[in-house]
């Protein structure tokens, strides 16, 4: 009998990879078979997710070592080992992931429908996308984490450039799969770097050797960089508006969800591998500077955007910049004794972000799909009065862009407050930053709003109809969840955030 | 409460004093524009140049702090060399401040 609870990472990873491969067979049967097949496997996929974040939360955390294959060497036989942990970062990861696949997943019904030719690599890298970054979540070794994260840059610089008949977007896929493998090329220097000094790999095992010497700074520095990139902070971050803004709408929510790895992986890196061997004050105000700069730069560049999606994808980069600085506060307080007050609240409140984050900006980028799709256009300059024909679409709209700006009592309020409140303790001119940021993302927020919505009726526009009802559902979907962090965050933090607070060891 | 509506009273005054006192009612001053809703009592207008688009919403704060946006558009130039050059001074920077530390 299977422990499908002990299995679950194993199983959350499998059945959309092994999905991918069987999934065209059904689109030469029937298109609607195909599609409702791929929504049942992101079902299933986030079943199991549930099933382990409730095991975690009940029981606690447990890690799965899996042998791979042994191959044989001059010097003896080498075992490939991919080491699986699953705990409270793997949960709040994987939910939130499926979450948005599943989204993504009812509301690319209608989108694939337009799409001339065959939809089969949408749906098989889609698949992969999923499958690997919930690979990239669960895997506790730096070598697995770096196949996944290999893995999931292909299958997504190739979902960027879906549309074989949009040149920029294979320009946008091709900057982000350059400067992706350059990012990936240092990733793995580093942890060559770290097999060679301390011989090991896995997470656990090396921190019990880290010790803070030279080498184990340059690794750590590069780690840190490549996360930032893989995240998009500020000045890493050119490629994400480029490629956020030419991938299908259901693709970009689910690349927030994917860019969020990066983080997770951080936020590993620092409290699970390096801890206090490293000086963690001027760790932590890297990553301040860093969220400090993504906030600020991404706010100012979505004020002066034209096209729907390009601003929504700098407002991207702008809200981890609050999860940056969030986090920033507790590494830098790390192993003190504020770390036991206002260090660890401010861990909270920047991962609790990181939650509602991803699903306000999902349902902000469907609803620019949504836009697109009956409109053509995604000059900001060029739509207006669309209110009076898309209501469902402008107030799913009005629910992610209050949310976003951290307007009361949406959820983006709670947990920005939360940071708002700690890392003024820290430093108030943080806190500062943060109200100034939330500010303008109103302000560019209301740009949009007035010139997609309202305004008179423009000529070209009159006979709009209504987003397809797919896309509406999708969009409801991650609005219903919206509303329900809002309504229930103290059960969302005491559910997802505080295990993946105990899963990063950080002292309460 | 007394002491906070006094309080009120003389920021509403001082407010109010610091107004232009030339102001005339006439037709169409103070009226909404934003949303393009036909002026009161008219409505035949064609109303679609008189709303503003996305580009000009801003206009006024973006000149104002023209020396803050103009280079930060100019960095974001869409070319990839100088993506790798954002990616690589990073890189040193922080390898560099790591190291040392």
């Amino acid at each position: 009998m299977i422990n499908y609870f002990y299995h679950s990472p194993v199983l959350i990873i499998l059945i959309p990879l092994i999905s991918a491969l069987v999934i065209p067979i059904f689109g030469s049967i029937s298109k609607k078979l195909q599609h409702a097949l791929f929504f049942m496997i992101l079902l299933t996929t986030t079943f199991f997710g549930i099933l382990m974040s409730y095991e975690i939360y009940t029981v606690g955390e447990w890690s799965l070592a899996i042998e791979l294959g042994t191959l044989e060497l001059i010097s003896g036989g080498h075992v490939f080992v991919t080491h699986l942990s699953a705990d409270g970062i793997s949960a709040i990861s994987a939910i939130i992931l499926s979450i948005t696949s599943v989204a993504a997943g009812l509301y690319s019904y209608a989108n694939l429908k337009k799409e001339e030719g065959s939809v089969n690599r949408y749906y098989i890298l889609f698949l992969i996308t999923v499958a690997g970054t919930h690979g990239m979540i669960f895997s506790a070794d730096f070598f697995s984490r770096f196949i996944w994260f290999q893995v999931v840059t292909a299958s997504t610089a190739a979902l960027v450039a879906f549309r074989k008949y949009d040149d920029r977007a294979f320009e946008a896929a091709l900057k982000y799969l350059t400067l992706s493998f350059i990012a990936w090329s240092f990733f793995l220097l580093s942890i060559i770097i770290a097999y060679h000094v301390h011989g090991e790999m896995q997470f656990y095992e090396l921190a019990e050797s880290i010790t803070g010497a030279f080498f184990d700074r340059i690794v750590m520095a590069i780690l840190i960089v490549v996360m930032a990139f893989k995240s998009g902070a500020v000045p890493l971050h050119f490629v994400k508006p480029d490629a956020y803004s030419r991938a299908p709408s259901s693709v970009t929510a689910v690349m927030v969800v994917v860019s969020q790895a990066g983080l997770w992986t951080l936020f590993r890196i620092v409290f699970n591998v390096f801890g206090t061997d490293v000086n963690t004050y001027v760790v932590g105000w890297i990553v301040i500077i860093l969220g400090v700069l993504s906030a600020f730069i991404g706010v100012s560049m979505a004020l002066v955007q034209r096209s729907i999606k390009r601003l929504m994808a700098y407002h991207a980069i702008s809200q981890t910049g609050y999860m940056l600085f969030g986090v920033g506060v507790g590494i830098a307080v790390m192993g003190t004794t504020d770390m036991g007050s206002f260090g660890r609240d401010a861990m909270v409140g920047g991962i609790f972000h990181i939650m509602n984050h991803a699903i306000y900006k999902g349902l902000l980028f469907l609803t620019a799909g949504a836009i697109i799709f009956r409109t053509g256009e995604r000059d900001l300059n060029k739509m207006g009065g669309l209110g009076r024909n898309m209501k469902w679409t402008m107030l799913f709209f009005i629910i992610g862009a209050l949310a976003i700006s951290g307007v009361p009592p949406l959820n983006g309020f709670t947990s920005k407050i939360i940071i708002y409140r700690s890392v003024y303790m820290f430093n108030p001119a943080l806190t500062v930053v943060g109200m100034i940021v939330s500010i303008l993302t109103l302000a560019s927020f209301y740009k949009v709003f007035h010139s997609v919505f309202m305004g008179p009726e423009r000529e070209k526009y009159s006979e709009v109809k209504e987003a397809p009802l797919s896309m509406l559902i999708g969009m409801a979907f991650l609005a219903g969840v919206v509303i329900l962090l809002s309504l229930f965050p103290g059960t969302a933090i005491n559910v997802f955030v505080e295990p993946a607070i105990e899963a990063l060891g950080v002292i309460p | 409460m007394i002491l906070m509506a006094c309080f009120v009273g003389v920021i509403i005054y001082l407010l109010y004093t610091m107004g232009n006192s030339s102001y005339k009612e006439t037709k169409y001053r103070g009226e909404p524009f934003l949303s393009g809703n036909p002026p009161i009592g008219e409505g035949e207008e064609d109303q679609e140049p008189i709303n503003i688009r996305g580009d000009n919403f801003y206009w006024g704060f973006i000149t104002a702090l023209k020396f803050y946006f103009k280079p930060l558009i100019g960095r974001h130039t869409g070319r990839l060399n100088d993506y790798i050059f954002w990616f690589m001074l990073t890189m040193l920077v922080v390898v560099v401040v790591l190291a040392l530390i």
